[in-house]
């Protein structure tokens, strides 16, 4: 099931109110307003034409501001988070996308509709600091508890420091 | 303990259990027992790697489960976005570890999908060839060390010595032995050597005659079908929604292979069969199933290495033209390939603006999602069994942290 | 010891109290030597027998061609090695450890005869010494565990606890049944019902002579059912696997003696391959006819030949039964705790019982193999 199939099925069961298609160059998604997020995932995993029980990836992206030469807006500031999902029965790849503002990236967790979401919600949280309201255990999961910032942010600065120990790649050798 | 025990009432004379009937009620003696936390790993023989597993247990029987993964963390993702695609085919090698041309072609035919490039066939076979002997490989260590998990040393030299004609077989044709970079954006690094096939036919024919030295070792061996059979049950639908792909969803009885769902490379060209766990010695999913589908799958992936030799036609190119560009430049868009790895689904998801780097890399790495399970799959196990667990989930701790 | 006391006393006319000390004393450096040489072979024997199985090479440096002295080098290695006693440990408890287990495996050499004119002292309570003896290595594996202060040594130690005090119960039963046979609890006696000529004198007999008994473990089915349970039980013991549940490297680490290093660790070496010892040599003694080469057919030698051949003869026997040690622990897999309860409660204890009262019942109809045939 392609992604347009997808959004006309969407709008047949009338849960398609804001949702838009992505086009893309490759692979084609759905977009869902931040608010229906979890709507529609739950309809997608439940609804039998959709079918979609295996849940591979979720995905956060830090999108930074990009015009082109012309000056023409071509990414915008934002966060966007992807979730992929497989249908076993219908052998298809189903890309369903939100986007959050900068200053606010916090989106449904779907660690209740899918078990494996949890790990990859954490590790979302984790390196690229997108916050999943209703997650049972938004810990840490990749780096150690007590780091600071989320590594996969364009802006993020590497810390001199952590926790007493000299993360400066240039630093000198401690001298006995 | 002295601190354990503190009696609450009057000498209580004799050790009388408490729900007894001959003791008067005012006599219990409030014994409490305490759960006691355990740390397996990060330096542990069986956690394969750095995982570090927090247990609460209650005598031998594990009541909680919480992995504490990201030892081994490296940031694959950033150094992804910070270097050009092609400069980030051997950086997937140390991923996976055990399976890195895998992870290499994985790679691979995600840029490929998103820059648009067409692989020439004869490279495409030697994809597969290469890439079904690593899987062979990956999984007889998972076999091997699956033994040594349970106690069983010698199944581990057996495997590792088919294993030494595998890395001998890969070394030959791109001199490594673990980080190959053999697949490349486009291609392989280089031709068949000679006398590579006909060494491959010969270990072949060796090779499946040996498989069923471990089934005389130990797939069949009283204790261990023991220690594995209706230990760690998994369910079809437990087994979904944790997202678990691979030899351990199939293990668990669901006919779900990448390799025949969404053919990659040359695979609808070849006949195998995709074995699934059916419960011969116990229930449908338990952990001698997940075992006994890694060595189902070697002899399917002995199938499909002999029909790709017998298929690979001689002489052609074995480089896309115009790869080299990928260097500076990419065609903009995104894209999510995931192929079949020895653990499950491996993909990669990447967003190109144009540039060289991906914008964004993400890893979809089947042991990470794999692991996440033993938080619901260890209560209620003894400690043993939780050994035995986490070796049938066959991680590498590589990849879990990436 | 029985006969040097005399020896001296009456070729070299020492006082009895002098003798005595002095056949102490040189039977103390025996079996220390003797344990000590026999640890190195066993480890070596381990080390290639495991290598053949795994198809690999073993030691082949240290010593000539086959690494006969690579247990020595490595003894060395140990005996340099620091010696790490942990922060938090108990440290009394901590360095008698090893010591009081070794106690154990030590103490057993005491009655095991090695020909019928070589053995420490010839006790009448010998098969009871043994079981006894060996089992206060349990104490030692326990204040080892619980003194390291390490939870994965203390497993271990409640784990051995648990799987010794389960399987003394089989083992000792599986040897009350020759026992019941042979009426003594002589090791001597024993071996000697089992080379017993037919017409029961044995001044008679020539070199060779036949003997009806046999060897015990073939002397009627149930005495081979307790030689089955007791060599079964004897593994667990040991803590060789599948039974080595007490130092499970793939879960427990290594067990009770995880904090362990140097020469502390080369006790616990030096028990564990010396227990395999005497329970091999109590089975090649209690049921495979001590030191005479065959069943049924026995041979009446004495001196220093006939002697040394006995040795050879037993020590090989020993030897072979450590052999199927090592062959089952690299072959086989580890049995979960709760299997290795299992076995010894609702299997071993209730053949060997069952063993026990059949073996009873035929010595009262006077009947060996079939009622009412034999």
């Amino acid at each position: 099931m392609t992604a347009a199939e997808a959004l006309e099925q969407l709008k047949k069961d009338g849960l398609a109110t804001g949702v838009e298609l992505f086009p893309g160059p490759k692979d084609a998604a759905l977009i869902v307003p931040r608010e229906r997020v979890k709507a529609v995932l739950r309809h997608l995993r439940d609804a039998r034409p959709f079918a979609c029980d295996l849940l591979v990836l979720i995905t956060g992206t830090h999108m930074t501001e990009k015009k082109d030469a012309k000056g023409v807006l071509v990414r915008e500031a934002g966060f966007e988070v992807i979730w992929h999902l497989r249908s076993i029965q219908n052998r298809s790849l189903l890309a369903v996308k939100c986007k959050l503002p900068t200053n606010d990236p916090t989106v449904d967790s779907v660690a209740d509709l899918w078990a494996a979401a949890n790990w990859h919600e954490r590790e979302t949280w984790d390196l690229v600091g997108i916050r999943f309201t209703g997650h049972p255990d938004l810990r840490r999961i990749l780096l150690p508890e007590g780091w600071e910032g989320h590594p996969l942010r364009k802006d993020y600065a590497y810390p001199k420091e952590f926790q007493g120990i000299n993360l400066e790649v240039d630093a000198p050798w401690p001298t006995p | 303990m002295a601190d354990s025990v503190s009696a609450t009432t009057a000498p209580s004379k004799t050790l009388l259990f408490p729900g007894d009937p001959l003791r008067p009620p005012d006599t219990y003696v409030d014994v409490r027992t305490q759960e006691l936390q355990i740390n397996m790993g990060p330096q542990h023989p069986s956690t394969h790697g750095v995982l570090r597993l927090a247990i609460w247990v209650d005598g031998e029987i594990v009541t909680r489960a919480d992995p504490d993964i990201g030892y081994l963390h490296r940031c694959a993702e950033k150094i992804g976005e910070s270097v050009s695609c092609i400069q980030y085919v051997p950086y997937t090698d140390r991923y996976d570890y055990l399976a890195a041309m895998n992870n290499n072609l994985g790679y691979c035919l995600a840029v490929e999908k998103v820059a648009e490039v067409e692989v020439p066939e004869r490279a495409q076979y030697i994809r597969t060839i290469a890439v079904e002997l690593n899987r062979i490989a990956s999984h007889l260590v998972a076999i091997g060390t699956y033994g040594l998990d349970l106690g069983a040393f010698t199944p581990f030299f057996y495997a590792f010595r088919e294993r030494e004609e595998i890395l001998r077989l890969l070394e030959w044709i791109c001199g490594a032995r673990l980080t190959y970079n053999f697949i490349r954006i486009g291609g392989v690094m280089r031709d068949t050597p000679a006398g590579w096939i006909e060494d491959i036919r010969k270990f072949l024919d060796l090779f499946e005659t040996r498989l069923d030295e471990f089934n005389d070792l130990l797939t069949h061996n009283h204790i261990f079908v023991g220690r594995t059979a209706n230990v760690g049950v998994l369910s079809i639908e437990d087994a979904v929604r944790y997202g678990l792909t691979g030899p351990n969803l199939r293990g668990s009885g669901l006919r779900y292979d990448l390799r025949r769902e969404q053919p990659y490379l040359l695979y609808d060209r070849f006949t195998f069969d995709i074995p699934v766990g059916t419960g011969i010695k116990g229930t449908v999913g338990d952990c001698w199933d997940r075992y006994w589908v890694r060595l189902l799958e070697m002899r399917e992936s002995v199938r499909i290495v002999r029909q790709a030799i017998d298929q690979l036609p001689t002489g052609g190119e074995i480089m896309a033209k115009n790869v080299r560009h990928l260097a500076f430049k990419s065609k903009a868009g995104e894209g999510y390939l995931g192929i079949e790895n020895p653990r499950g689904e491996l993909g990669y998801y990447l967003i190109s603006d144009g540039g060289a780097n991906s914008y964004r890399s993400r890893i979809r790495a089947p042991s990470f999602c794999n692991l996440s399970i033993l938080e619901s799959m260890l209560p209620g196990t003894m400690l043993a069994d939780a050994v035995a667990i986490i070796g049938s989930i066959d991680i590498v701790l590589g990849e879990v942290d990436r | 010891m029985d006969s040097l006391v005399p020896f001296l006393e009456n070729a070299w006319g020492w006082a009895t109290g002098s003798a005595f000390t002095f056949s102490m004393i040189l039977s103390v450096l025996a079996v220390v030597a003797f344990i000590s040489v026999w640890a190195m072979f066993a480890v070596w024997l381990e080390r290639k027998a495991s290598a053949d199985f795994q198809v690999r090479l073993g030691p082949n440096r240290v010593g000539g061609r086959f690494g006969l002295l690579q247990t020595l080098a490595d003894g060395l290695k140990l005996a340099f090695k620091e010696d790490l006693i942990p922060r938090d440990a108990d440290k009394f408890l901590f360095a008698i450890a090893p010591a009081i287990a070794f106690c154990g495996a030590f103490a057993a050499f005491a009655v095991l005869p090695f020909t019928p004119a070589v053995n420490a002292v010839d006790i009448n309570l010998g098969v009871f010494f043994v079981v006894a003896v060996t089992a206060i290595g349990v104490i030692g594996v326990l204040m080892a565990g619980w003194s390291s202060n390490n939870k994965w040594s203390l497993y271990g130690a409640m784990r051995e606890a648990a799987q010794l005090i389960s399987y003394e119960i089989p083992s000792a039963l599986a040897l009350m049944v020759p026992v019941l046979v042979t009426g003594s609890l002589n090791l001597k006696e024993i071996v000697g019902f089992q080379c017993l000529p037919s017409d029961g004198v044995l001044d008679h007999e020539g070199l060779i002579y036949f003997s009806n008994h046999g060897w015990l473990a073939f002397y009627s089915p149930w005495t081979f059912v307790a030689f089955i349970v007791y060599y079964i039980a004897s593994l667990a013991e040991c803590k060789r696997a599948p039974f080595d549940l007490p130092e499970a490297e793939s879960e427990l680490v290594s067990g009770f003696h995880t904090e362990y290093s140097g020469m502390r660790f080369s006790f616990f070496f030096l028990e564990e391959y010396g227990m395999m010892f005497i329970v091999s040599a109590v089975a090649a003694l209690v049921f495979l006819g001590g030191w005479q080469p065959l069943p049924w057919v026995s041979l009446n030698m004495g001196g220093p030949i006939g002697n040394l051949f006995f040795l050879g003869v037993f020590l090989a026997k020993s030897v072979f039964l450590l052999w199927v040690q090592i062959w089952l622990r690299w072959t086989l897999p580890r049995m979960r705790v709760d299997q290795v309860m299992v076995m010894g409660y609702k299997y071993l204890i209730p053949i060997s019982l069952v063993a026990l009262l059949m073996m009873a019942v035929y010595e009262y109809w006077g009947v060996r193999y079939l009622p009412g045939l034999f």
